[in-house]
């Protein structure tokens, strides 16, 4: 019986040989994360904000040197950015994202028409941006983006434009 | 009866957590086995002496759920990691311990046998967080779900154990033992009973995600890791922070045939107030996307730094705070109990050189041997079955 025990135990620590081969893994995990919300009046685009104002236009300075990140740099595969824009400005509203890098040089711009809306019918548009890998390249070496925005001729009512953003980015992690 | 026996030991023997040290347990010629039961019945010599560095060297590390076969075989390599993650629990855990006896030495007087030496240790245990995995091989991206940050938990220690111990045979068929041991390390890091959510939804009624970190509560305990450049073997050896334990043992023969065993091993602390780091962040956190707000550069207005507010907002709701305050290691206690049953033609260690205080019939023993031990709230086990035979006086095949 001893003996059984023995040849049994024996053969259940068997083994074999396999390869160990890590190089085909890859992990591709995808974030989503807000990016911006905003909401201006009629009023403020009218009157413009500039240092020197220029009616009928509106813009903002963001730092986006963190997307400079080598992590982003050498493992940013995707980057897809979501926008929804609810205009109730009884004016179409031009938005232009302006991207710079350390040179204050443009790299990268989107443009988007946001049609005309109305205070008790407000326009709705949501819009992507879905970057291929030579705009990311540009992206990730911009440092700032202006956003811009310009409506042909002055608003008349008192409407709202609202602004919300987010971003999907897709990365690739290798064995190799 | 011992068939039924050898079965039952054969399959418990499959459930073994790893490879463990257990196998010296109450192999009661070797003056090893005092270190897992300082109760043996040990087959008193006049004294012995470890070889220093070489009389126990010991090393093993494992974990719960995963194997080699778990990654490799023939399915695709990718496939079989998300089928890991899946598999996987925040209760299970990768562990490691090892040993290395640098003095071990022991006599005899009258019916106590003394022992004492000085031992190198380190082990640590960190549970798989699982959400925290998950979320960074697949992202957040479509998930709809809160992540659990609680289910961060580890500690290592790496410390050196000077230890004094007797072993008494209160009479022929009891056997009590007791140690003291001194421990001092200069190495140590814990995070545990944390607790804490990232939590990331779709919202409806909007673009925007409910993005927040909640109930956050993590602590970080570390010594010696500012300075873990200047560290020399000399301070792994004799650290500066010391603590007390205390181990027991017993044997009791019920007759000639069935033996039981028992020890509690390391019911002790350390006490570390000397190079100790305490990081601690709590709060709650809600992020809804950078708030453009267009300043007004005609009434000079400045330009605003969307990402520095964001950070200086993060820190603000999320304080770290980092003090050197003292904190109190548990030791992981160690519960050891066995039983043997002894049978076979007669036994001869009785007559040889050593001398044996024990009373078993026969040369063969079968032994069911469990351990359990609870480090960073992980509950530790392994069962062991044994058969032991004496072949002459000199040869002993376990």
């Amino acid at each position: 019986m001893k003996y059984l025990v023995i040849i049994c135990l024996f053969f259940l620590s068997c083994t074999d040989d396999r390869p160990l081969d890590t190089d085909e893994f890859e992990a591709r995990p995808s974030f989503e994360t807000n990016v911006f919300q905003t909401q201006y009046s009629a009023g403020s685009i009218n009157t413009g904000n500039d240092s020197i104002a220029v009616p009928n236009t509106i813009h903002d300075y963001i730092d986006v040197n963190f997307l400079n990140e080598e992590f982003n740099a050498d493992y940013l595969e995707s980057l897809k950015f979501t926008v929804l824009a609810e205009n109730s400005i009884d004016q179409p509203q031009n938005l232009d994202f302006i991207f710079f890098d350390n040179n204050d040089v443009e790299t990268f711009r989107v443009t988007e028409p946001i049609p005309a809306g109305s205070t008790g019918n407000p326009t709705l548009k949501e819009f992507f941006v879905d970057l291929n890998t030579e705009e990311i390249e540009i992206i990730t070496s911009s440092v700032r983006a202006e956003f811009f925005v310009m409506q042909p001729s002055t608003a008349f009512n008192s409407g709202t434009m609202q602004l919300e953003c987010i971003v999907e980015g897709g990365y690739l992690f290798s064995g190799e | 009866m011992r068939y039924i026996f050898v079965i039952a030991l054969w399959v418990l023997s499959n459930s073994l957590w790893s490879q463990n040290k257990h196998l010296l347990y109450n192999q009661t010629h070797n003056p090893q086995s005092l270190m897992l039961n300082p109760g043996a019945a040990y087959e008193k010599t006049d004294f012995h002496v470890g070889v220093p560095g070489l009389s126990n060297i010991y090393a093993s590390a494992g974990n719960t759920i995963l194997n080699v076969d778990t990654f490799f075989n023939n399915n695709d390599f990718n496939t079989n990691v998300a089928l890991a993650i899946n598999k996987i629990s925040p209760k299970d855990f990768v562990a490691f311990n090892q040993k290395l006896d640098l003095i071990n030495v022991g006599w005899s007087n009258g019916d106590h046998y003394y022992t004492a030496g000085v031992y190198q240790e380190s082990d640590g245990v960190s549970n798989f967080p699982k959400d925290l995995i998950e979320l960074a091989y697949f992202g957040n991206a479509g998930q709809n779900r809160s992540y659990d940050i609680g289910q961060i938990n580890f500690r290592a220690n790496v410390q050196s154990v000077f230890h004094f111990g007797v072993n008494k045979q209160v009479n022929e068929d009891f056997h009590l033992g007791a140690r003291i041991k001194l421990y001092s390390s200069s190495v140590n890091i814990r995070s545990v009973r944390n607790s804490g959510k990232f939590n990331s939804r779709q919202i409806s009624g909007g673009l925007l995600l409910e993005q927040s970190i909640s109930n956050l509560n993590l602590r970080f305990d570390s010594t010696g890791l500012e300075d873990a450049e200047e560290l020399s073997t000399g301070n792994i050896l004799i650290g500066s922070n010391f603590g007390l334990g205390l181990d027991f043992g017993l044997s009791y023969f019920f007759d000639d045939r069935w033996e039981f065993t028992g020890s509690i091993l390391d019911l002790g602390f350390i006490r570390f107030n000397k190079n100790t780091r305490r990081d601690v962040s709590r709060g709650f956190f809600e992020y809804e996307g950078l708030g453009i707000q267009f300043p007004n550069f005609a009434a000079g207005d400045d330009l605003i730094s969307y990402y520095q507010n964001l950070g200086d907002d993060i820190e603000q709701d999320l304080p770290t705070e980092t003090t050197a305050d003292p904190y109190t290691y548990v030791q992981p206690t160690k519960l050891n109990a066995g039983l043997s049953y002894n049978f076979g033609g007669e036994g001869s260690w009785c007559e040889c050189r050593v001398n044996s205080r024990g009373k078993r019939a026969g040369n063969q023993t079968l032994s069911l041997h469990g351990f359990s031990m609870v480090s960073a709230g992980n509950f530790f086990t392994a069962s062991q079955g044994c058969m032991k035979e004496v072949f002459g006086k000199q040869f002993m095949l376990k």
